[in-house]
């Protein structure tokens, strides 16, 4: 077993689906349209047992994050929040772990914010992330409401909300190739609206086909423009923007091995309204994989088994097998491995229907050419000029 | 062994990472911008452990192995 993929754990974050119902339909949703309009709430009367069972994990930490996501965490109300965090509360007395650390995250689409949302965020210190794909043009052909509309001036509103109580919030955006052609107004948008912080996320659609898994050569090219038009607005107005995926990127390639949580069982952990369970990447509780085991991906119920017992599971065994399969073909193969750490496992599946190959589209779109990006960006320096000169010598 | 091929660069980089954030260049340059703010107190505390990207920091500490 190598050294960068024999570890478990620790327990580092928890993506829990506090509600299932989102007040809107956006095209590429990874959850189905009965399941966002109905209101499967994950019971409070469960908190106990659940978070027990993961605050008494030999993979625990003295601390555990946890993000409400998939559907639209608030449409479940402030009261159901006060709820919940108060029984979190109680069990950390009633465990004797009075100094256990939560911290609380929220992605949220932003349309249901209130002030009274926001004066419970602050409340509670509670991070927020907001899902915007940028202006109009590009955020309304996708994010839409359930009468058909788009829903970009409700997410401005809230956001403003957020920015009048002086809420800091990352956003995170999709990225189709709709938006390839509107590069500088998309970089424009989060300027005029005074976004620091952006996260991007290539859609599945942009080239990513089981029947062509690398996507054509022109969507990369287009990809590689949009990058560099952002970067070259970012520094051309001198703005004071980041953009995850580079800094990302650039963390990687200038202090230290880039290691996804995705590829280490336990440190993510995923849990539906029900206190069913997967590991690894997020998505992996919500795929269907019709030709592997029993066709899903769902590692147990943390209402009925101990979260330590899953790594004795065949189901798992199997499946981390796989993945550090699949992560050593990357280290073995692939010359952009220390920036990556092995790609993510459930695209893998996706694509291949195994966890045990190397590349994916995801690769391609969110490591490597955005790794490139970076590394002509760190070329075109002194010590850049300095290093290709040596290279040569 | 190719020396410009990306691996390599990455070395090469890391090994002058120190210098590289030392830099002075003229041209705005968002990878030197990234370089000088993960230097800065303020940023390692206020902007990369904390980042609002709805993940824990420090994440990939204190793991147990198999």
């Amino acid at each position: 077993m190598s050294r960068a993929t024999s570890k478990i754990g620790p327990i580092g974050q928890v993506v829990i689906q506090s509600t299932s119902l989102c007040n809107l339909n956006c095209s590429y949703c990874y959850l189905t349209v009965s399941e966002r309009q109905s209101n499967h709430q994950f019971p409070i009367e469960n908190v106990p047992t659940v978070f027990g069972n993961l605050m008494k994990s030999d993979y625990a930490l003295n601390r555990l994050n946890i993000l409400f996501h998939a559907g639209e965490p608030l449409a479940a109300g402030i009261d159901y929040y006060r709820r919940f965090l108060a029984e979190l509360d109680t069990l950390k007395i009633q465990l004797g772990k009075p100094d256990f650390e939560f911290e609380f995250c929220i992605q949220t689409n932003a349309t249901l914010i209130t002030q009274e949302w926001c004066d419970f965020v602050q409340e509670k210190n509670i991070r927020i992330g907001v899902s915007c794909d940028g202006p109009a043009i590009i955020h309304d052909a996708t994010r839409k409401n359930w009468a058909g509309a788009g829903t970009l001036n409700a997410v401005l509103k809230g956001m403003s909300l957020l920015k009048k109580n002086t809420i800091p919030f990352s956003v995170l955006s999709v990225v189709s190739p709709l938006t390839l052609n509107y590069a500088k107004e998309f970089i424009g948008f989060f300027v005029e609206n005074n976004i620091r912080s952006i996260g991007i996320l290539p859609l599945d659609q942009l080239g990513i086909q089981k029947d062509n898994p690398l996507g054509d050569e022109n969507l990369k090219r287009k990809y590689t423009e949009f990058l560099k038009i952002l970067l070259a607005e970012i520094e051309k107005n001198k703005l004071d923007l980041k953009i995850r995926e580079c800094d990302i990127v650039l963390e990687a390639i200038l202090h230290q091995d880039n290691h996804y949580w995705d590829n280490t069982p336990l440190a993510l952990i995923t849990i539906d309204h029900q206190g069913n369970f997967s590991t690894f990447s997020p998505d992996m509780l919500t795929n269907s994989i019709p030709d592997y085991e029993d066709g899903n991906l769902v590692l147990g119920n943390l209402l009925e088994e101990n979260i330590d017992d899953v790594i004795h599971k065949p189901k798992f065994k199997r499946m981390w097998a796989e993945i550090q399969g699949g992560i050593e073909k990357c280290r073995q193969s692939c010359d952009y491995f220390q920036v990556c750490g092995g790609g993510l496992p459930s695209v893998k599946i996706n694509q291949h229907n195994t966890f045990d190959v190397a590349e994916t589209t995801d690769c391609v779109y969110r490591i490597k050419l955005v790794a490139d990006v970076m590394m002509e960006k760190l070329l075109d320096t002194p010590v850049g000029a300095a290093i290709l000169a040596e290279g040569q010598a | 062994m190719n020396p410009t091929t990306f691996g390599n660069l990455v070395n090469k980089f890391r090994a002058a990472a120190t210098t590289f954030q030392a830099q002075q260049q003229e041209a705005p340059n968002y990878a030197v911008t990234f370089a000088k703010k993960h230097t800065s107190d303020s940023f390692n505390n206020a902007e990369w452990d904390k980042a609002q990207w709805n993940e824990p920091p420090n994440w990939k500490h204190n793991q147990t192995t198999l």
